[in-house]
């Protein structure tokens, strides 16, 4: 089955010949981040360069060669602190979507693209996708070309702690999902094992939420074009919902309602853990105004310059006002964040 | 013994006093923004029991010097002025409250065309005070010289916020008969149809719920004042935060992302000038007051601002940093409570050495 979403031919090119180098055990994997740019990508380079020690672009038909240099504060196990070098490449697939490429270790990676990507707000935004946007399409992938997808390993984050756990027990990904689901977990992060009907493997790939996915084994472009860009419009259609402006007249005035499963809400405590979910966000204030018995609080965008008010009155759903004019990628973000540390819902727009 | 656990306790319940200050206005809010959406929903322009009665429910009126909490006018025609008091004060110290609602009630309104408008005064007191706000008023207005009445009729009601129900939350207003009065008839509209204030409130039984929704708690945030001042906690978090929050330029946010703190200098005219401060409709007459109470006490109670000497006008130095950015209210209110409670003195503390000599004394009363 053919997929919809292509690759610009040069990019095409370009993954391809990375390709190869995996498939001649060259290079180890290949990760791919997504990032959707509202400003233009070298406004976004030259804003976030001081986020590195050492930092030089070399521009090429598909995007842009970087190099990066960071330096690690000291920290109990390297007391003088630590050098991390690495090189990665953007590649720029249109105007308003760019895709981080990196064969790079964990701890290089995770210093250089992938904190690059978290520090890109506002200026650019990794894309969401619920856990049972990611199982879709997941088991799309392996039902298209008859493979069964083993979980290798799933990781979700636990809703009263908000600290990420891990089970390594290998199984089909629906139970992975139910299993997780009774104990108040969301999947967040899964390696898959896709094997053939011999049962001999014929990708290992990992994906998360973010629509971020390493390929340790297997064919590149089918991940990008049946899982990648797939994702990445799902999350960019959700995205309009968020798309509210404060409006003069309050009778007129739209809501972002976030609507949940069962009654978490019953208590203060769950209202709390919401909050201290939200305040996890980098440059994000939220002080609480009204606890008992409805829930109001304020949330400051520094990053940004949008407020927003955040209303819990009923057991089950969560109110998004917009305080400020262009407030959707504030509403956007808290959301993000609701999902990822407290638990997924659907979204809605509704007038007040 | 050392008395220095003492300011321990005496820190904390200052700390409480200031949050509870800051609930206590915040409540009042969420009282007058549900009743303005009440109002507005069963008598406003699109309202569901009869449309257009409702001409204007002012948040900030001002009647012959005296500010109190909202004012409705309707086009029967028929006025209120209406006033919170959590609790009403009794004897010599309740005497003020008396007075303020004995001049609304001899307050005359008039109509464009020369008439006189009847009003009605309807002070809201918490569930539990009513009965005693009521008596109070009875015995002032039975105090009066006969030439100063016939006066409007002050209606008390009792509210409490009533959070229990399956279906959200409520106002719950309770009209006692006893030392009382109803409402003047006509009052909302003239249509006999039309359910009335006296209806609704004082010939039923039991309650009448008014809720806490939606719109209601979006006017508490587009306005978040009344007409009384607000405790300089509740401004600062409220007001001005949201306001140094979008005076910051994109290089000022790029520097606070890399670093996580950034100091940001301004002065009261560049808040003001604020979108969010311009978005307050209507704008309340004291809102310039509170901003600069709110500077006052971050400058003297916090560690969060200071001002820069030898400027005019003067300016102030905000520092955002990672206490601000995670919960500014609980934050604030620490600090403050820490500044209100003065230091011990050096010659109260006990010093370690006595601590080690009076050790060494009782062993040796041990081996003896």
């Amino acid at each position: 089955m053919t997929s919809q979403y292509t690759l610009p031919p040069d990019v095409q090119e370009f993954v391809e010949e990375k390709a190869s180098l995996l498939r001649k055990k060259a290079v180890k994997r290949l990760r791919f981040t997504p990032l959707l740019l509202t400003v233009d990508l070298d406004e976004l380079l030259s804003r976030r360069r001081s986020h590195f020690q050492r930092w030089f672009c070399e521009p090429h038909d598909c995007g842009v060669s970087v190099s990066f240099t960071r330096k690690i504060r000291p920290t109990g196990i390297s007391p003088i602190g630590r050098i991390v070098e690495g090189s990665f490449e953007i590649l720029a697939v249109s105007k308003t979507f760019c895709l981080l490429l990196s064969s790079l270790d964990s701890d290089a990676d995770d210093n250089g693209p992938r904190l690059f990507a978290r520090k890109a707000y506002p200026l650019a935004k990794r894309p969401f996708i619920s856990s049972l946007v990611l199982q879709h399409h997941v088991t799309q992938l392996a039902a298209n070309h008859n493979w069964l997808p083993i979980c290798v390993d799933a990781g979700g984050y636990d809703k009263k702690t908000q600290q990420f756990r891990r089970d390594m027990k290998r199984q089909p990904i629906d139970d992975a999902l139910a299993e997780m689901s009774q104990q108040g977990r969301q999947l967040h992060k899964v390696i898959v094992s896709f094997r053939n009907d011999d049962r001999r493997q014929i990708m290992r790939v990992a994906f998360d939420r973010h629509c971020r996915t390493v390929i340790q084994k297997g064919n590149v472009e089918l991940v990008l074009q049946e899982f990648v860009l797939p994702s990445v419009e799902h999350a960019k259609d959700e995205a309009a919902s968020y798309c509210i402006d404060r409006a003069d007249n309050p009778r007129a005035q739209e809501i972002v309602r976030l609507s949940f499963r069962g009654e978490p809400f019953d208590d203060i405590q769950s209202m709390e853990l919401l909050c201290s979910a939200i305040m996890k966000g980098d440059g994000l204030s939220l002080s609480i105004i009204h606890l008992n018995p409805y829930l109001q609080s304020q949330v400051l965008d520094f990053l940004t310059g949008e407020s927003l008010d955040i209303l819990i009155m009923d057991s089950h759903s969560v109110c998004l006002i917009p305080r400020s004019s262009n407030a959707g990628q504030s509403m956007e973000r808290v959301a993000a964040l609701i999902f990822r540390f407290f638990g997924e819902a659907e979204v809605s727009r509704e007038p007040i | 013994m050392p008395i220095v656990y003492g300011r321990k306790q005496q820190v904390e319940v200052r700390r409480k006093e200031l949050l509870a200050s800051f609930a206590n206005y915040d409540l009042t809010v969420i009282l007058i923004c549900s009743l303005e959406a009440w109002f507005e929903y069963r008598w406003g322009t699109s309202g569901v029991e009869s449309r257009g009665e409702l001409i204007a429910f002012n948040r900030f009126p001002s009647i012959n010097g005296r500010t109190p909490d909202f004012t409705v006018s309707f086009r029967t025609p028929y006025f209120i002025v209406g006033e919170y008091q959590k609790t009403f004060r009794v004897g010599t110290a309740g005497r003020k409250d008396c007075e303020q609602v004995l001049a609304y009630a001899h307050h005359v309104e008039g109509a464009p065309n020369g008439t006189k408008v009847p009003h009605d005064v309807v002070v809201i007191v918490s569930i539990e005070n009513d009965d005693i706000a009521a008596e109070e008023i009875a015995n002032a207005i039975a105090a009066l010289p006969a030439e100063q009445c016939p006066i409007a009729r002050i209606i008390v009601l009792g509210a409490q916020l009533d959070g229990n129900g399956a279906n959200g939350e409520w106002f719950k207003f309770k009209w006692r008969k006893h030392n009382n009065s109803k409402f003047h008839s006509p009052n909302i509209s003239d249509k006999i149809a039309v359910k009335d204030l006296n209806e609704l409130f004082a010939n039923k039984l039991g309650h009448n719920a008014i809720p806490v929704n939606r719109p209601a708690a979006d006017l508490t945030g587009r306005v978040p004042l009344v007409n009384d001042p607000p405790p300089p906690l509740f401004s600062a978090v409220r007001l001005l935060l949201p306001a140094i929050n979008e005076l910051l330029t994109p290089s000022e946010r790029d520097t606070l992302q890399l670093t996580g703190r950034i100091e940001k200098v301004f002065t009261r005219d560049d808040l003001m000038a604020t979108q969010k401060m311009q978005q307050i409709s209507p704008s309340p007459p004291h809102l310039e007051q509170c901003i600069q109470e709110a500077l006052d006490f971050l400058v003297c109670k916090t560690k969060s601002a200071k001002r820069l000497k030898e400027t005019s006008p003067a300016k102030y130095a905000f520092v955002i940093d990672g206490s601000i950015k995670k919960d500014p209210k609980k934050w604030w209110a620490n600090q403050a409570a820490q500044k209100l409670v003065p230091k011990l003195s050096r010659r109260c503390k006990v010093s370690k050495s006595r601590h080690k000599q009076v050790r060494g004394q009782g062993k040796l009363f041990e081996d003896a």
